[in-house]
């Protein structure tokens, strides 16, 4: 299982750097923004960085969602996974070994994020008392989006259909957006992000696990 | 021992080994108590299937012509068929049977058919 | 069930609404080396996919070692070697790279045996394998497939692309690979002369059923091919059962018949023939005429 994880890693170095990276250009953006506009001691916490929240709850897990759906449509293509599977490896453990990469790239990038935050406030703290749990709740939901953002990525890197895929995925991305739009970033919107993500997750685990390799 | 295996023949492969072991032996090229190739040599050196070989050493222990023992090997253990007369009988004049209507078909006389007969029996040193 | 290396029961498989595969049982007794024959693309790649689960059956069950294809946990799948197709491999890899994953991944690993191989066919390390030719890939996957040590080896036109010496050394390694107890091979092949020599069982596929499914020295005794003369012509009415082919040239008939025995000696004998001489079938001979229906 171990070797699996490895090879994960390994073979996604480039998705490691290039992930890291696109969330380091982001945060770049961000730290300028705020630096120009605390020449004035904050209020509260500093607009930027709540648009900008705002930003990087689209950008990030847009990138989840494509690396999700390339990963597969190459894996499918490359047919490393029809070669790995007549190892001694079942398809049970080379899904778990992709899900484990791609959840350790979320929680990387999102800590980088929270780390960028947290040090921030601690910067610049705001002259009033102000909300804790509220950049925290942005940040939870910035994981979850990128959460159900791989799994459906993944899910649609294996779909067999591309039209109907295409179109179910942009339906998908519209009520997803809907949800957070009018719900913000509280706990029902993470049921429902929850919902989605096992949904997608499941599906995904089905797809993988019945596909001609 | 290489034996040339015809997979053309109408003989199966064991049944070719067997031949060819029972050649040598009334050759004189395998004496008495000579230790043959083991199964895993003679698989390796011929490039077949174990399991024929393994066919070809069990038959030929039956007939008594060889005898095996575990750890050892195979070894010639008489140069005798031990099968019953009537049956020697059978089996040879069938042979015979076949050699003696090829004959007539390619017109060859009865004094230079006893001619090659003495001929290869004496190749055989049939005594 | 654990007698059997590999064992499909009642296998069935429709692509795009065509019969690939119709009940199919065969059974590979362990300790066998089973060669399975069919013409191109008649279902050979599809059965042996299956069996190994990179593909799904449509009906019917499939088991390898005893277990079924499904349930098989890592290391019961580390007991199975498996030659691919085409030996696509992991095109983008380098053969190093792809050696040290399938050895880290492997239950059991003979390095000596596998560095042997490495250097009897003289496989270049840091060459990618997209760039290497059809023979080296095939070379490089029976050797992954051989250093784990397999229980079973499962080889889908193993010698694809192989020359000469290669298709020797690949017997040769097969052969010592079975002197081992309880190692089983099941390899599709359509090098005939290849599988008459080191198969103990023969399975063709004709039209997705397993027409034939016996040991080679059993076919070859069902299997005859005889040059009947008559003194006139020959007569057209002549029915025998399980004729697989009839040709008559004037006084010459050449009868290809299965399962012959003494009834149909006899059946023939009432037609008063002047001579019967059987003709020697090789393996391809037999093949051709029961793929030829």
């Amino acid at each position: 299982m171990l070797a699996l994880i490895k090879r994960e890693f390994l073979d996604g170095l480039a998705v490691l750097v290039g992930g890291t990276i696109y969330v380091l250009i982001w945060i770049v953006v961000l730290v300028t923004l705020t630096i120009d506009s605390s020449h004035r001691p904050p209020l509260s916490i500093p607009e930027p960085m709540i648009e900008f929240l705002v930003s990087l709850c689209i950008s990030i897990p847009l990138f989840f969602i494509l690396l999700g759906t390339v990963q597969g449509y190459i894996d499918k293509n490359r047919k490393v996974y029809t070669f790995l599977c007549t190892l001694a490896a079942t398809r049970h453990r080379l899904f778990t070994a992709r899900i484990i990469f791609g959840l350790s790239l979320i929680l990387w990038m999102v800590l980088l994020v929270a780390a960028t935050y947290a040090a921030l406030l601690v910067i610049y703290p705001p002259l009033m008392p102000y909300d804790v749990m509220f950049p925290v709740k942005m940040l939870l939901t910035l994981l979850l989006l990128s959460v159900t953002g791989f799994f459906l990525g993944t899910q649609w890197g294996w779909a067999r259909h591309w039209f109907f895929t295409v179109c179910s995925a942009i339906l998908l991305l519209a009520i997803i957006l809907c949800i957070i739009v009018i719900k913000s970033f509280h706990w029902q919107s993470w049921i429902l992000l929850s919902t989605i993500a096992a949904a997608a997750l499941i599906r995904s685990w089905q797809k993988f696990m019945t596909e001609p390799l | 021992m290489l034996i040339q295996i015809d997979n053309a023949s109408d003989r199966a492969v064991y049944q070719q080994i067997i031949d060819h072991i029972k050649r040598d032996i009334a050759l004189g090229r395998l004496k008495m108590a000579e230790k043959l190739p083991t199964v895993r040599e003679l698989a390796s050196l011929l490039v077949i299937n174990p399991n024929t070989i393994a066919k070809a050493y069990r038959q030929l222990e039956q007939e008594g012509i060889i005898t095996t023992r575990p750890g050892s090997g195979a070894f010639v253990a008489q140069i005798d068929c031990n099968l019953d007369k009537a049956v020697r009988q059978r089996l040879i004049c069938r042979q015979l049977e076949h050699v003696v209507v090829d004959a007539v078909h390619m017109r060859i006389d009865k004094k230079t058919m006893v001619d090659w007969f003495n001929k290869t029996l004496e190749n055989f040193n049939f005594k | 069930m654990s007698d059997y290396a590999v064992q499909t029961r009642n296998l069935v498989k429709y692509y795009d609404g065509r019969c690939v595969l119709d009940d199919i049982n065969l059974c590979v007794p362990r300790g066998c080396i089973y060669g399975l024959l069919g013409r191109n693309g008649i279902g050979k790649t599809t059965l042996i996919r299956i069996l190994l689960g990179l593909e799904s059956a449509t009906r019917g069950q499939t088991s390898l070692l005893g277990v079924e294809t499904e349930k098989l946990t890592a290391c019961e799948r580390g007991r199975i070697g498996y030659v691919a197709e085409g030996h696509h491999l992991i095109q983008h890899y380098r053969v190093g790279k792809l050696i040290r994953l399938c050895q880290s991944l492997a239950r059991q690993w003979d390095q000596p045996f596998f560095d042997h191989l490495l250097s009897t066919f003289r496989l270049p390390l840091d060459r990618k394998i997209k760039n290497l030719s059809t023979g080296m890939r095939a070379q490089l996957n029976l050797a992954l497939a051989m250093a784990i040590n397999p229980e079973l080896l499962i080889l889908d036109d193993p010698t694809l692309g192989l020359d000469t010496v290669s298709r020797r050394q690949f017997l040769e390694l097969a052969i010592d690979l079975i002197q081992n107890d309880g190692r089983s091979i099941l390899f599709s092949s359509h090098i005939l002369s290849d599988v008459e020599r080191i198969a103990d069982r023969i399975g063709i596929l004709v039209a997705g059923k397993l027409v034939v499914d016996c040991s080679l020295e059993q076919l070859k005794n069902r299997v005859k091919k005889l040059q009947v003369i008559f003194p006139e012509t020959a007569p057209q009415d002549l029915h025998l059962n399980e004729i697989i082919h009839q040709k008559i040239r004037g006084r010459e008939m050449v009868l290809t018949v299965a399962n012959w025995n003494e009834q149909k000696q006899a059946l023939l004998n009432t037609f008063q023939p002047e001579s019967t001489t059987e003709i020697p079938l090789t393996l391809e001979d037999i093949f051709i005429e029961c793929t030829n229906l």
